[in-house]
């Protein structure tokens, strides 16, 4: 236990310093203020902004648009992507066959069919949530697929003896037996949806926190510019923190 | 591969490891016989795929402005992009292995420094998964303030994303070793240079592959992302100009090339990699 503790401090101080470090750079001008802001300016500013004043034009309604892309993304990757790993891992011949086709298709960099993407479907909510869903659907996925995969023979085996029909088995067997490896891939997706959604919007977008980042930097505004990058952090560190916790909770049921 | 053990920390990697050794361990216990009918059934999903898109054109359903149908890529129709494709190309692939070569090397060599001290493991393992996890297109302006306009800002911001993959995965591989071996090494009277040549590089050899291969495809990523951002930079730029100037068959085109290129590439470096997980069992 003591040296959990140790651990944990030694993290904060490390984060205390690189902090303490940019502030004084930037304080004795080691670093252009004007370019690299400084964490105080930062930190007050991030009150300015979410209180809706200061130079950020319409802070809310791109934190909602963005916030609209990534959880319509996610849903979709949660939605198709568990069922259909679940049933490529279970499901022999089905797998078999889409299996290699599904990891062909993701080997392909996903950025280069973003541009794609929004010439069929403009530069509105509907591209991001596409391409948030695209870039975190193959985590989620395999990881799916390897957990009902690696689902015990013996237990499907009781199953079948017990007189269980498939549904049955599903629901019974596979399902309780992969949720905590399929939990892992849906942290994961999350992440990565978010990837997505941010991408997108930084490279060509008409709303939400990465146009919003862009357009601090073309006025070279970059107090503003890390204020925003600040937020898109916590929104990722937030969510994988929870999910992070859902998972920790579930890991409970793994058996060995 | 040990199956289960693995997939908390560092899940990503192992996780689609497990996969693909899985694939081809069914494969050869199954026998040869129903292969065929598998691969006849692939090549139906394929051309379903196909006359899916096709008909999205045929029909109308998407204005030629938007989407080039497989019949126009077989045309040929694309073909006078392709000199500025393949200078592109070069000039990209070049940045490509820049990167990724100055990655690799940092990634693996702090991944072995640092996952031979636990503590400087238990310590940062929270923050590489972060970095790991985090949106880090957001501060690519930052890499455009600093190093301007240019080949420097691709290759800057091109080093660092796929960085925290290798370091995990490294990272992960000498943690999760066998500590009786490293015993067994000791008791043999051998030295920390000899025990790390002779057992923990070989060990990690397999989940270092691993980081490599998903860290290329990364720098792949990463380097189109600032070519795209920069927008007069490579098959990026490239890109981004057929994009906006609505060369759309030409458009279409390059992406399909580009894929079936990174297609092929991670493919056989998956067969490379389940070849070496089994070699380490």
């Amino acid at each position: 236990l003591r040296r959990v503790v140790k651990i944990r401090i030694v993290q904060f101080l490390l984060v205390a310093i690189v902090f303490l470090l940019w502030q004084f750079l930037s304080n004795e001008g080691f670093l252009n203020p004007i370019i690299y802001s400084n964490p105080a300016a930062i930190a007050s500013n991030l009150v300015v902004v979410f209180s809706g004043k200061g130079t950020v034009a319409g802070f809310y309604p791109n934190l909602y648009a963005t916030l609209l892309a990534l959880s319509l993304g996610y849903a979709i990757v949660v939605v198709v992507g568990v069922p259909l790993g679940i049933a490529l891992g279970w499901i022999r011949t089905f797998g078999a066959v889409m299996e290699p086709l599904i990891i062909a298709f993701f080997s392909i960099p996903s950025i280069v069919l973003y541009p794609i993407i929004y010439l069929v479907f403009g530069l509105g909510v509907e591209s991001k949530i596409l391409f948030g869903a695209l870039v975190g659907f193959f985590i989620v996925v395999s990881n799916a697929v390897a957990a009902a995969k690696h689902v015990k023979r013996e237990y499907i085996l009781l199953g079948d003896s017990l007189g269980f029909s498939r549904l049955q088995t599903l629901r019974k067997v596979i399902l309780p037996m992969s949720a905590p490896y399929v939990m892992t891939g849906l942290r994961f997706g999350f992440s990565l949806t978010f990837i997505g959604v941010v991408a997108g919007e930084m490279i060509a977008s008409t709303s939400g926190l990465g146009r919003l980042v862009e357009n601090a930097v073309q006025l070279l505004n970059t107090t503003d510019f890390f204020t925003l990058i600040v937020i898109v952090l916590l929104i990722a560190t937030l969510g994988n923190l929870l999910l992070s916790y859902v998972e920790k909770r579930m890991s409970r049921y793994k058996l060995a | 591969m040990s199956s289960g053990g693995g997939r908390e920390r560092g899940g990503v990697t192992t996780t689609t490891t497990t996969m693909t050794t899985t694939t081809t361990t069914t494969n050869t216990k199954e026998k040869k016989k129903p292969k065929f009918k598998i691969v006849a059934l692939q090549g139906v999903a394929i051309l379903a795929f196909l006359l899916a898109w096709q008909a999205l054109r045929s029909l109308n359903v998407v204005s030629k402005l938007f989407l080039a149908a497989p019949s126009e890529l077989l045309s040929g129709s694309w073909l006078g992009v392709l000199p500025s494709f393949t200078g592109a190309l070069w000039s990209t692939i070049l940045i490509i292995l820049v990167s990724f070569l100055a990655t690799a090397a940092i990634g693996v060599t702090l991944g072995i420094l640092l996952g031979h001290i636990d503590f400087a493991f238990q310590v940062l393992e929270p923050f590489i998964v972060w970095g790991y996890s985090v949106p880090k297109i957001i501060i690519f302006p930052l890499f455009l303030i600093t190093f301007g306009l240019g080949v420097n800002t691709v290759i800057a911001y091109a080093v660092i994303g796929p960085f925290f993959v290798i370091l995990l995965n490294v990272l992960s591989g000498v943690h999760d070793m066998d500590k009786q071996l490293l015993l067994l090494a000791d008791s043999l009277g051998m030295s920390t240079l000899e025990k790390y040549w002779k057992f923990v590089l070989p060990y990690i050899v397999p989940v270092t592959f691993s980081g490599l291969r998903q860290a290329l495809i990364q720098t792949v990523i990463e380097v189109l992302i600032a070519e795209l951002l920069i927008t007069t930079l490579g098959v990026g730029g490239l890109i981004n100009q057929l994009t906006f100037s609505f060369e759309t068959v030409q458009l279409f085109a390059v992406v399909t090339i580009l894929a079936l290129i990174m297609i092929f590439v991670n493919l056989s470096l998956l067969k490379i990699e389940s070849r070496l997980g089994s070699w380490r069992a």
